[in-house]
């Protein structure tokens, strides 16, 4: 049955790597649980320490108004903020930029564009697989987050944790877009992950010199970290408005990949 | 005669009503590289239609073009009636198509790739697909980057051939293949004509075009030179012939014969160029005692040259 649709055969083709991938998610949610009692104690300590550090580098890893030493407070400061967001775009960026143009460097997509299958179609189906493959490992740091804070006793809520994995979710997923689309229109893999490299890590910088520097202020509304990091949803919950956001830019980017792969020359 | 009169001239005289390719007025351009100029072609329903032409003369140009890989700079192409862009979902699902440079999925046995195909184009038959693999010899449960290059083709081969296409599309089809395995594939070139299924075969090999196909087109360079039946391109087939004698013979018994053309005798060997029948040079050849007569297959370039000359390059 996984030959049957090119998205299943997509995500069949991927079955190791996703494996390895929420392996390593279970292994870094036990293990940030795992250190958590102890960060608990000595919370007052560090708490001293990070009110010595300068504000940038508070900005930078969004060490904003929880301590330390309570659970939300830690669990940002030491994956949600950085960690998880990082892997999340790294898988869907790879995924997403290997996908298609992938495929046609190898030359493999013209032997599946010979059959009866229309390009919107590959489009749509290649995104689909990505997106499933994202919400996959979603699930699997999810209940790896909520297995890691059962087991080492922390008073955190499994909804906020949700909240707070869809939303890096969401961050990879949307510059994974923005890959897959260059892919698309391009054809060329390392064009589309460096484009999103880029894009990624402007939209990080114009987050935190926000955060910095006064006159930026307003500009922080432009970096999609903002809305994935900023918004604190390990505290506040997801809000639909948010949510919005990277489902735009999601269906944009979807949106340019299928219009512009429909109108291309496929590369040789 | 310039190439474009030469094509024009060809298409102005076929029948178009049972045609199931039509190009007409076809160019390409990559950038400023030409792919293909103002081709006008014409595949009969039924036919074997041979394409050859040197490796970069447009063949691949052509052929991605009608299954909508790329899109003509200007001009049309159709097949079956339809247009190879609008309605290339409706083709493609009649065509079945083997590319010069064959790629496939490497993690994937045969099988499975033929099962994702099979799935894909809906409606083929699995008994098909056994009895290709069985007829090819080919080993379905093997991955494909354990394949030799000759078994990567068969299943290149096996998945063109598994739906009973209407149309075979077949780029370089006999590269990689064994001899053996030439003979099969031109067994069953031969078999699907008689099905009614139609081939359109490119190649740059001539031999190969001349054993199966019914027409051969020539291109060269991104333009159409000629279409012939092979009938008419064995006719004018270039041979070049080398005699050896049992004493010296002199020059003058073989210049100025039909169709003898770069005549070098040296003592007791004469080596020249025949167009068309080798009737006159045999029986010049004939009022001396024969050694042994050498007959080169002509190739390509020759046939070229015999047409145009010389200065056949087009810029």
């Amino acid at each position: 049955m996984f030959l049957r649709y090119i998205f299943l055969k997509n995500l069949r083709d991927k079955r190791a790597a996703i494996f390895w991938w929420s392996l390593s998610f279970f292994l870094l949610a036990i293990s940030v649980a795992s250190i958590y009692p102890a960060v608990a104690e000595t919370a007052a300590d560090l708490e001293a320490y990070i009110e010595s550090l300068p504000d940038a580098f508070k900005a930078a890893f969004a060490l904003g108004d929880e301590s330390i030493g309570s659970p939300v407070g830690y669990f940002n400061a030491e994956f949600f903020t950085f960690m998880a967001p990082i892997m999340f775009l790294i898988f869907a960026i790879g995924f997403g930029s290997a996908t298609i143009a992938g495929e046609e460097e190898a030359g493999t997509l013209s032997m599946l564009l010979a059959n009866p299958v229309p390009r919107w179609r590959v489009v749509i189906e290649k995104f689909v697989a990505m997106a499933l493959g994202t919400a996959f490992l979603a699930v699997v740091l999810w209940l790896s987050l909520v297995v890691g804070v059962r087991a080492f006793d922390i008073d955190i809520s499994q909804g906020r944790l949700a909240a707070a994995t869809v939303s890096s979710a969401l961050l990879g997923l949307s510059f994974g877009t923005v890959a897959f689309a260059v892919g698309a229109a391009t054809g060329r893999r390392g064009l589309a992950v460096a484009l999103a490299v880029v894009l990624t890590v402007v939209s990080y910088l114009l987050g935190i010199f926000a955060k910095i520097v006064e006159s930026l202020e307003s500009f922080e509304q432009f970096s999609l970290f903002y809305y994935a990091v900023d918004v604190n949803p390990l505290a506040n919950g997801l809000k639909a408005g948010n949510v919005v956001v990277f489902i735009g830019v999601i269906a944009v980017a979807l949106v340019a990949a299928l219009v512009a792969f429909e109108r291309r020359d496929l590369a040789v | 005669m310039s190439w474009e009169l030469a094509g024009k001239h060809e298409v102005d005289g076929a029948a178009v009503t049972d045609a199931l390719i039509v190009t007409e007025q076809l160019t390409k351009y990559y950038g400023q590289n030409l792919g293909v100029a103002d081709l006008d072609l014409e595949v009969r329903e039924g036919e074997i239609f041979g394409f050859l032409g040197p490796n970069g003369a447009g063949k691949t140009t052509t052929i991605r073009t009608l299954l909508d890989f790329i899109r003509p700079t200007s001009g049309t192409a159709s097949v079956f009636g339809l247009d190879s862009h609008k309605n290339s979902v409706d083709i493609n699902r009649r065509i079945g198509y083997l590319p010069g440079e064959l790629e496939l999925y490497k993690k994937m046995t045969g099988q499975e790739l033929l099962k994702y195909f099979a799935a894909l184009r809906g409606g083929v038959n699995w008994l098909d697909v056994g009895m290709l693999a069985d007829r090819l010899g080919f080993d379905m449960t093997k991955p494909v980057k354990a394949l030799s290059s000759g078994n990567k083709h068969k299943l290149g081969l096996i998945q063109a051939f598994m739906h009973r296409p209407d149309l075979l599309i077949l780029d370089e089809p006999t590269t990689g293949l064994d001899p053996l395995m030439q003979q099969e594939f031109y067994q069953m070139l031969l078999e699907a004509k008689e099905k009614g299924q139609t081939t359109f075969i490119s190649s740059h090999i001539l031999p190969e075009v001349e054993r199966v196909c019914d027409r051969v087109g020539f291109i060269r360079e991104g333009r159409l030179v000629e279409i012939l039946t092979v009938a008419d391109l064995k006719a004018k087939a270039v041979h070049r012939l080398e005699l050896v004698f049992a004493a010296n013979v002199p020059q003058a018994d073989f210049i100025d014969l039909e169709g003898v053309k770069d005549v070098v005798v040296e003592d007791n060997v004469v080596r020249c160029t025949v167009a068309g029948g080798l009737d006159a040079v045999v029986k010049a050849a004939a009022k001396h005692e024969v050694v042994n007569l050498i007959s080169h297959e002509p190739n390509l370039e020759d046939i070229f040259m015999a047409y145009y000359g010389e200065d056949s390059n087009v810029s």
